[in-house]
């Protein structure tokens, strides 16, 4: 049976499998979850984990399943919650989170509430109605005391007028993205997108959903049933873990009504609405009032705007000044007196500029890092071991998983393949733990989670390349038979896009070095196409050499390559 | 012969790679055949006999007879060095090649256990050496008739021989395989060496 749910909506995902952050952090992660509509499962929904981040809950199945318009990820609104409820469990029963969601929503479903100006239909003064009051009267459209009083003249406004007001400041249109034709455009690039693709084909950024999708809920398969609850959720846990979860949901739900309360000034707005006014509201005290504090206000923006102005004049007074060295530099170019003094001015300057552009410069790093930290807390709380099902590392599948998905991201946005096709272990290594700064991954863990990149279906693997690590120098004065036994069949691990082949590859390599005559794996390095680690570069092309495709000349400088003339050669 | 035109390399003969051994086998077989023809080629064009280890020419030695060598100068030139792209081919890697040479009987060293004394190159084998003396006593009429080993060498008669001025070791090697065929009879005199021979 299908039914339609207010409270689900489409989750995005990034291309690793991971839910697209809309500015929120994850808390926790949770695998092997099922989900229920009231007391009845959800078909599709029955093998996934669940992602608690502080505004949103969000399900993603397992499987990976990537067509469109079947059984969708779902999220959560962390608001829309009104209570939980912990069951342990019970014999076959796994543990379950139970989550009552508020009422109101599924009559009011996604109805943005603005702030109402209505004018006084006695005295015309245009008053202000508060979100929040808009909200009671929504809900309550029958009760005569949620609607307002002219705060000038103390009449009561006509009903039909406040509802039609509200009305029509709500139904405004949503603002749409840019859907044209039969594609999706893409955000960065503009390329136009068939609509089944998530991501983009040309860039990879992802894709928005259909927004005319997005308000609709989601229709949901649900066990044959006519009497379930549209209210209750349920969250059921086939794994452990569930009593941390509900830990961290109960503290999730709190944080997130407190921090919407907070970004809607509602507290502070709740505080002064209750003090009483030591001046009466009517008649003309209650305009000198009104008139004053706004005077108070603007001129307080006033004040704040002329402290900027002030700050941009004095950084542009600096800015003048060193243009007038610089030209003052360029005219006396010619004449050679003064020149070291002018130097030496633009150079104290430049330094000013130079810290100022460093503080911002470091800000950006120190938010960076703090986003980045969040990240890596939570990941690391999954990183307890698990007896059941235990990686080489020690580590839980769960969290070898999820910091696959991580780094996949921290690839795709680095963009890492994009400046060589190929990039060892040991760079990316590096590279992921500098970034990370705390909490560094050790070697195995990313082996083990960079080895998953199959497994999830990522459009990067993790390959084998042998590393013929033999000097060519040493190899061409031993005897052949000398020669087999010290080959070293090492291998190296690098990481590149799925389509990558080593031997396509070394086709590439072998027709630059059959144009070039006589060319070192440095200057193979320095050709563009071709910029890849020297050791995987120079292992490929030994591997080449070995295989008689192209011919060595060992120079004191080293090894040099060239088309393989000799076996080709014909004596005439 | 002093006004031949100079030995004429092949292309590969610049290719710097040639001078490098190559690892893999296809290549270096390939490469070997090579430098095996290039020598043949070249000493047979410079009519060079004896070839030190280290590519340069080496004169006829103290025990033939005549070493009144007219003709030839040894040059310092070696093979194996190629001073216009400044390559030299290893020493290991000449001795392979020689001792290729040598299994394939193209060449034998003058003595095995020092092979500083040089290798003789074979540019003909030693039985078309015997093929090519006999042929030429046969169209020259000399058949039955005792010839020394100086006339056959160096007499007036083969001046334009290939074999004119063939170095005395290797020429008796040559005599020997033609007593050997029953092509030719040794004539010595009271002290065991050659006098002379009789092809019959």
């Amino acid at each position: 049976m299908y039914y339609n749910s207010k409270y689900f909506k489409k989750a995005e995902l990034s291309s690793s499998g991971r839910p697209v952050q809309l500015g929120e952090t994850d808390i926790l992660i949770q695998d092997g979850v099922g989900l229920y509509q009231g007391n009845y499962k959800l078909i599709t929904h029955q093998d996934g984990r669940v992602y608690l981040s502080d505004k949103r809950l969000v399900y993603v199945h397992n499987s990976h399943i990537t067509k469109p318009g079947e059984s969708p990820n779902l999220a959560l609104d962390l608001l829309d919650v009104d209570s939980i409820e912990y069951y342990a469990g019970f014999l076959k029963s796994s543990p379950k989170i139970t989550l009552h969601m508020n009422k109101l929503k599924s009559h009011v479903t996604n109805v943005i509430l603005q702030d109402v100006s209505w004018a006084c239909p006695i005295c015309y003064f245009a008053n202000e109605l508060p979100k929040a009051q808009v909200g009671k009267i929504v809900s309550a459209p029958g009760n005569a005391s949620n609607f307002p009083k002219c705060r000038t003249c103390g009449v009561p406004a006509p009903a039909e007028l406040i509802l039609r007001l509200i009305e029509t400041s709500v139904s405004k249109p949503h603002e749409s993205h840019t859907v044209t034709g039969k594609g999706f455009q893409c955000d960065k690039c503009t390329f136009l997108n068939h609509p089944s693709m998530t991501n983009c084909e040309m860039c990879g950024h992802l894709l928005k959903e259909h927004p005319g999708v997005e308000d609709q809920g989601v229709n949901l398969q649900i066990e044959e049933s006519t009497d379930f609850d549209e209210f209750t959720i349920k969250i059921s846990f086939h794994k452990s873990g569930s009593k941390i979860f509900f830990d961290k949901l109960e503290s999730a739900v709190e944080m997130a009504k407190w921090n919407k309360l907070t970004e809607s000034d509602r507290i502070n707005r709740g505080v002064i609405n209750d003090e009483p006014p030591s001046v009466p509201q009517l008649g003309i005290h209650g305009l000198q009032a009104v008139t004053m504090k706004k005077n108070l206000e603007s001129s307080n923006l006033l004040n704040d705007s002329i402290q900027d102005l002030e700050n941009l004049m004095s950084k542009a007074k600096q800015l003048i000044g060193l243009s007038e060295t610089y030209q003052s530099l360029l005219m006396s170019s010619r004449s050679q007196t003064s020149k070291i003094d002018d130097n030496l001015k633009i150079l104290k300057e430049s330094k000013t500029t130079i810290k100022i552009l460093d503080s911002i410069i470091t800000t950006n790093e120190i938010s960076q890092a703090q986003k980045d930290k969040s990240k890596s807390n939570y990941l690391w709380s999954l990183r307890k071991p698990s007896v059941t099902d235990v990686n080489r590392s020690g580590y839980s599948e769960l969290y070898i998983d999820e910091l696959a998905r991580q780094i996949y991201e921290f690839i795709m946005n680095e963009n890492l393949l994009d400046r060589s096709s190929v990039v060892s272990m040991y760079e990316l290594y590096s590279m992921y733990n500098t970034a990370r700064g705390l909490s560094l991954v050790s070697p195995l863990e990313l082996y083990d989670a960079v080895k998953k990149f199959e497994t999830l279906r990522f459009n990067v693997r993790m390959f084998e390349i042998p590393l013929v690590s033999v000097n060519l120098s040493d190899l061409t004065s031993l005897s052949p038979a000398k020669k087999t036994e010290s080959r070293n069949d090492g291998k190296m691990y690098v990481i590149s896009r799925s389509d990558f082949s080593s031997s396509s590859t070394a086709n590439r390599l072998l027709e630059i070095i059959n144009t070039l005559d006589g060319v070192s794996v440095l200057g193979l390095q320095n050709h563009p196409g071709l910029s890849m680690n020297f050791m995987i570069l120079s292992s490929m092309v030994t591997q080449l050499c070995m295989d008689g495709k192209v011919c060595v000349d060992i120079r004191l400088e080293g090894a040099f390559f060239y088309k393989n003339e000799i076996l080709e050669f014909e004596w005439d | 012969m002093d006004n031949k035109p100079p030995f004429t390399y092949p292309a590969l003969y610049d290719f710097p790679p040639f001078f490098t051994k190559q690892p893999n086998s296809q290549t270096w077989q390939s490469q070997l055949s090579n430098w095996v023809k290039l020598l043949l080629a070249y000493c047979k064009h410079n009519r060079i006999w004896i070839l030190s280890p280290d590519g340069t020419p080496l004169t006829a030695t103290s025990n033939d007879d005549d070493s009144d060598n007219e003709e030839f100068v040894p040059s310092t030139e070696s093979i194996f060095n190629n001073e216009k792209i400044q390559r030299s081919i290893k020493p290991d890697m000449s001795l392979e090649i020689l001792n290729t040479m040598v299994s394939q009987g193209k060449a034998k060293w003058k003595d095995p256990k020092n092979h500083k004394m040089g290798i003789y190159i074979y540019w003909y084998s030693l039985e078309a050496w015997a093929d090519m003396i006999y042929d030429w006593i046969e169209n020259t009429g000399q058949q039955n008739s005792v010839l020394t080993i100086y006339e056959i060498r160096k007499g007036e008669l083969g001046h334009n021989q290939e074999f004119h001025n063939m170095d005395m070791d290797m020429f008796i090697s040559v005599l020997e395989l033609m007593v050997k065929k029953g092509q030719a009879q040794l004539i010595r005199d009271e002290d065991g060496s050659i006098a002379g021979i009789k092809v019959v």
